[in-house]
């Protein structure tokens, strides 16, 4: 499990998904998005979990003038991701509790380049 | 030459009676330049010392064992070891036993050195009890003696391996006073060079925070004692000293008697495996946990230390949810600094032991 988790967690569209919640968490105060992620337990609850955080995040970016957003098909990949309809229905949840734990842990993290964009932003404010 | 210590089926008892002989050996050696090495194997502790030349009137004179029993400033964490070590005592008997000890080990010394060369030295059953300070299990409180001559023989050992112990007891054990607690962690040497051991201890002993249990003392404990192997080994080129676990229990005073609370082990590996495959991450990732440990012990915010001891004792899936949730709360809300942040490959790492 350790290896596919640290797998996931390293994946394009994950990693898309992951700092989008980063960004919304810490930007944009959005605690309810991650609530939500955090019980996820179906594909179908993921999908919906996804949509929300990025309404809530367009209506935010849209404010700010950002122009990034998730492809369609990271979302897509996501989902398959998640779907993992291989596996025999047990574990098809489990799936899910990896993608959902592989999305959340990207919150936890910051990349050298946020720390970049946070000082010019501070001697910018100067 | 090789010196072997029989496991007896207790297992911090036989620890500490490792611990002890090497210490015993590395004082008596007239050389002083070889380091006895502790191995640990599936029936005892074989004890590594081939050029030390081990001697009872070299012992009795060396200023390094006389200071082991003497009470000094520079000498806190051993009269911490040795007022935890027989905390079961009466106070008046305790100075008693510590003076046994020593009194002990030097005039059976060739004993002990001649029966744990060739036989193996193991544990006869009776003699002494052991003092709850040195090992939990079997005891329900004072062990001093007691009008009504109240004794606990199920813990009985034989003299030479009691004194071994409680000498190892004070070198290897880590003692935390809290408050009506004493929490006690003994590391077990999967192959250790004594002379290390000696500067682990320093570097790890001095660290203490306030922990709402045992469990918390040891997850903070191991990740400084990995932290330390993981310097250590990036300083000497030959490093290859490990533990392979943390044996631990605390004691609980009610009313005049300490009692036994909460014991159990923990592996060592996964932190191990985290040294061996990526030295520079880790050394991220212990500077994250050590500031979650140091932020989870203020009054308020113990749900974070307590997430954080969860993912470093049992590095499950749920622990791995549970400790981002929490520490996502932290980040949120009250604000983290970035340089107590994991990064991305940091993290990757953690990710690859969650199992």
């Amino acid at each position: 499990m350790s290896i596919e988790l640290s797998q996931l967690f390293s994946d394009e569209a994950i990693r898309e998904f992951g700092s989008l919640l980063r960004t919304s968490l810490r930007e944009n105060n959005d605690y309810a998005s991650l609530i939500e992620l955090e019980y996820v337990e179906s594909v179908v609850a993921l999908s919906e979990a996804l949509k929300k955080l990025l309404r809530r995040y367009d209506s935010f970016a849209n404010h700010k003038g950002w122009l990034w957003r998730p492809s369609t098909q990271s979302y897509e990949r996501v989902m398959d991701l998640a779907s993992r309809s291989d596996l025999p229905a047990d574990q098809q949840t489990n799936a899910v509790r990896l993608v959902r734990a592989a999305l959340i842990s990207h919150a936890l993290t910051y990349s050298p380049a946020q720390i970049k964009y946070q000082k010019e932003e501070k001697n910018g404010r100067k | 030459m090789q010196y072997l210590i029989m496991k007896s089926g207790v297992p911090i008892f036989d620890v500490a009676r490792a611990y002890g002989l090497a210490a015993l050996l590395s004082l008596s050696d007239k050389n002083g330049v070889d380091s006895p090495v502790i191995n640990e194997t599936g029936y005892g502790f074989v004890i590594e010392f081939q050029q030390g030349q081990p001697d009872q009137n070299y012992l009795v004179c060396n200023p390094a064992w006389q200071s082991l029993f003497s009470a000094s400033p520079r000498n806190s964490y051993y009269d911490q070891a040795w007022e935890g070590l027989f905390i079961t005592y009466k106070r008046q008997d305790r100075t008693k036993k510590i003076l046994e000890v020593k009194f002990h080990i030097e005039q059976r010394f060739q004993l002990i050195c001649t029966e744990s060369n060739k036989p193996g030295l193991s544990v006869k059953f009776s003699g002494e009890t052991l003092p709850g300070g040195l090992e939990p299990s079997a005891f329900k409180g004072s062990k001093s003696t007691t009008r009504a001559q109240y004794t606990e023989s199920q813990t009985d050992v034989d003299k030479d391996n009691w004194a071994l112990g409680c000498l190892g007891g004070a070198i290897s054990g880590r003692y935390i006073w809290q408050n009506r607690n004493i929490f006690v962690i003994y590391p077990i040497p999967g192959k250790i060079h004594f002379f290390n051991w000696r500067e682990i201890r320093e570097k790890t002993f001095g660290e203490s925070l306030n922990y709402l249990g045992v469990k918390n003392a040891v997850a903070h404990y191991s990740v400084i004692l990995a932290e330390t192997l993981r310097q250590m080994s990036a300083n000497l080129s030959n490093f290859a000293d490990s533990f392979s676990g943390l044996l631990y229990f605390s004691l609980f005073k009610t009313g005049n008697q300490w009692k036994p609370s909460s014991a159990g082990s923990t592996n060592l590996q996964s932190l191990i495996d985290l040294i061996k495959n990526n030295p520079s991450e880790s050394a991220k990732i212990f500077e994250v946990w050590k500031y979650l440990f140091r932020r989870g012990s203020v009054k308020g915010s113990e749900d974070l230390m307590d997430a954080i001891t969860d993912l470093v004792i049992d590095p499950s899936l749920e622990s791995l949810e549970n400790h981002a949730k929490v520490f996502l709360r932290y980040i949120a809300k009250k604000g983290v600094k970035t340089m107590h942040l994991y990064t991305e490959e940091s993290l990757k790492e953690v990710l690859k032991n969650v199992y």
